[in-house]
């Protein structure tokens, strides 16, 4: 018996060992079986070149699915992912070592610098080169963002930017003209603050559209963030900035403090907000009847300027890059060009009104007539900057959120001014050179 | 086991491996990278090695205190919520005709298969002060934003988080406690009955100390939980207004994706696990320890 229970357990052994030792080979033998598959994809090449875009999801990303169809020379494949997410999952897949999974990447225009810092992105001047690709037809101050060190790494597609958008019902009964100065502005989201008990609809959460959102007055009133190297947020431009932002979130609508841009296009839809500070990538959902209850009598205007000078937005926009990664470069970067070339951005424009970062369209007849709100961004777009990017600019822009935030929670109880102060002195530290 | 039997091991190895892998390997490679300046997909040894340099910005970095103040709020109210409330539903639900019960306690644990982040967004509707359902239902009292901010103001936002929290959390609770109070023999109550005790001293006599090895249960699960933070909060306010509900693990996440700074990030999580540590693995070791020494089962 004793034997028996012996020869029982040298086989249970045995057969624990095989499994360990045919577990530990599969999980190896996945690896070169993937850089295998990768292999023969490449070899292919052509129309056999299956390539992976990733994106942010929504209407747009629905309707690009469709349109990437037409595309001949090798498959797209589009990988949506929820916006939050968009970043982490980028970053994950262009650290992987050999091939990740994804060729053509979506980046914002904030994010280029840390990607080609880290280089994550393929640099795109020989492509360029190679395949004489017309680079005037982007727009030139939009290419030099996703610029670094001479080498383009990101052709610009789709563009946004806050715009004033309201209810001419609404307008009608202030009685007065849509508002072209900030003390006009502040006057307007007043008298519906005190007569109607609503306000004006802003993105004041804390978060990066508050940001965004002062940053374009702060331009606007002639301030920067960053001079020298060093925070610059003690100027009397910047003083005047913050004043502006506490006065709108004065009479903003009441929980404007915890809204997103996409809060403030809910409240412009549900017939709440009279007059609103939008972001454009929402606007044609406010023209949409199904979506929209003010479909008939929403307007658009340009952002309103600021000591007789015109507005100077925040331009935020996006552009197709190669992952460095790429098993298939190449097919990669012809597909880029072909994605923001005129006649698919004019498609894109049509399927969804997204605002094409070629100049060309801005005065195409059809693509107007599509996008009634596209005047009133050309216009903001016209002098608009980005956020600082360099060094730790990250880091101090988001300390600015709980900033601004602070100011939204009570603006008539905090000085918004000293807060400003007092944040500027706490960054002194901060190292803003690339 | 014979000498030079290696079943034993053998039978082992697998759970080893996966326990190795799974759960060492990971904590060893959070506590080494935060010791590194390590900004994602950036890593060189010699030149980002900083050593407790990380911990010591921690400690220096004011939103780090409030988000660490932030969390164990939270914490304490949802674990305190958690428990009256899910302890009042529970016995609720114990004293409802037989009939009834298997019909309502289903419906409890309905919250239980709605994930977080969903139970965020549509928390984030019900406090919207434009037509939410709190606001719809603090308006018959003649209240409105004014005497109740809710998500827009910072003595509140972290509140309605952990409304939300309760929410979701009490089925579990429920579920745990029922499964206790099922337990218990129905011979005592008869017997308190006789003696002419109340409904409350029958609970505090015998319901309450008889549930104490699941309170221990819930307070580990749902403590370590609530410490973790994250999708609720991130759903309903981002951590603001003012930071004033920033989590720790939302502001490792915001170090980490944000900026890319996975060394301070990492040091932020570790800092989170020590603290869960800290506030219940001493507890829960103690009571343990009690429970071996006066021969209760834990």
């Amino acid at each position: 018996m004793k034997r028996q229970m012996k020869r029982m357990k040298k086989w249970t052994a045995l057969f624990l060992s095989l499994c360990l030792i045919g577990g530990l080979t599969a999980c190896g033998g996945n690896g070169d079986k993937d850089s295998e598959g990768k292999g023969d994809s490449q070899a292919e090449g052509g129309s056999g070149v299956e390539l992976v875009a990733t994106r942010w999801s929504g209407g747009q990303s629905d309707d690009q699915k469709v349109l990437v169809k037409n595309y001949a020379a090798a498959t797209i494949v589009i990988d949506d992912i929820a916006y939050d997410k968009l970043k982490e999952k980028e970053i994950l897949n262009m650290q992987k070592n050999g091939t990740g999974d994804y060729d053509l990447i979506y980046v914002a225009e904030v994010w280029c610098p840390d990607y080609v810092k880290n280089g994550w992105l393929m640099p795109l001047n020989d492509y360029i080169e190679k395949y004489d690709v017309d680079m005037s037809v982007y727009n030139q101050s939009l290419l030099d963002a996703m610029t670094v060190d001479g080498q383009v790494y990101s052709l610009p597609t789709f563009t946004q930017t806050s715009i004033l958008a309201y209810d001419e019902e609404a307008m009608g009964r202030y009685g007065k003209g849509v508002p072209e100065t900030f003390d006009e502005l502040i006057e307007c989201a007043k008298w519906f603050k005190e007569n109607e008990g609503s306000g004006i609809a802003i993105p004041a959460m804390q978060g990066q559209s508050a940001v965004d959102f002062f940053g374009g007055i702060l331009y606007s009133c002639g301030g920067e963030f960053i001079e020298d190297g060093k925070i610059a947020l003690d100027s009397d431009a910047a003083a005047q900035a913050i004043e502006i932002w506490q006065h709108l979130c004065l009479y903003s609508m009441d929980g404007s403090s915890t809204w997103h841009v996409d809060d403030v296009a809910q409240a412009v839809k549900d017939g709440n907000a009279p007059i609103s500070i939008s972001i454009s990538g929402n606007c044609s959902s406010y023209l949409d009847p199904e979506q929209s209850a003010v479909a008939e009598t929403i307007r658009f205007a340009k952002m309103p300027g600021i000591n007789g000078n015109d507005y100077v937005g925040t331009a935020n926009f996006w552009g197709w890059s190669v992952a460095k990664n790429s098993a298939n470069p190449e097919e990669a970067f012809q597909s880029i060009v072909w994605l923001t070339s005129e006649e698919q951005e004019k498609a894109a424009a049509l399927a969804n009104g997204s605002i094409s970062a070629l100049p060309a369209l801005a005065g195409d007849s059809e693509v107007l007539e599509q996008i009634p709100y596209l005047p009133a961004v050309t216009d903001t777009l016209a002098k608009a900057r980005i956020l600082p990017t360099a060094g730790d600019s990250s880091a101090m822009l988001t300390d600015l959120q709980a900033v601004l935030s602070r100011i939204a929670e009570n603006p008539r109880g905090v000085d918004a001014k000293a807060l400003l102060k007092e944040f500027n002195d706490a960054c002194q530290d901060y190292d803003f050179n690339p | 086991m014979e000498r030079g039997d290696f079943l034993p091991f053998l039978l082992l190895l697998p759970v080893m491996l996966v326990v190795f892998f799974v759960m060492f390997l990971p904590l060893v490679y959070g506590i080494v990278i935060s010791l590194f300046d390590y900004h994602m997909g950036d890593l060189d040894f010699g030149r980002d090695f900083v050593g407790l340099g990380n911990y010591i910005r921690m400690m220096q970095d004011k939103v780090f205190w409030k988000s660490t103040v932030n969390t164990l709020y939270f914490t304490a109210g949802a674990i305190a919520g958690d428990l009256f409330f899910g302890t009042l539903v529970s016995v609720w639900i114990q004293s409802l005709n037989e009939r009834i019960r298997p019909i309502i306690r289903p419906i409890v644990t309905i919250p239980l298969l709605v994930s977080p982040i969903i139970i965020g967004l549509i928390w984030k509707y019900m406090f919207n002060i434009n037509g939410g359902m709190v606001y719809w239902i603090l308006s018959w009292f003649g209240l409105g934003a004014e005497q109740f901010p809710g998500l827009a103001g910072s003595a509140t936002a972290m509140l309605c988080a952990i409304i939300a929290h309760w929410w979701q959390v009490i089925p579990f609770v429920v579920i745990v406690l029922s499964s206790g109070l099922v337990s218990i023999p129905n011979d005592y109550y008869e017997a308190a009955e006789m003696d002419g005790a109340s409904f409350i001293q029958k609970f505090f006599k015998i319901s309450f100390p008889s549930l104490m090895p699941q309170y221990m249960v819930i307070l580990l699960f749902n403590g370590v939980d609530a410490i973790k933070v994250f999708d609720i909060i991130y759903a309903l306010t981002g951590g603001g207004p003012n930071n004033s509900t920033m989590s720790l693990s939302l502001y490792a996440y915001k170090n980490a994706f944000d900026h890319f700074d996975m060394g301070y990030a990492m040091a932020i999580s570790n800092a989170t696990m020590l603290i869960s540590f800290l506030v219940f693995g001493i507890v829960f070791v103690r009571y343990n320890a009690k429970a071996r020494k006066e021969g209760i089962k834990g």
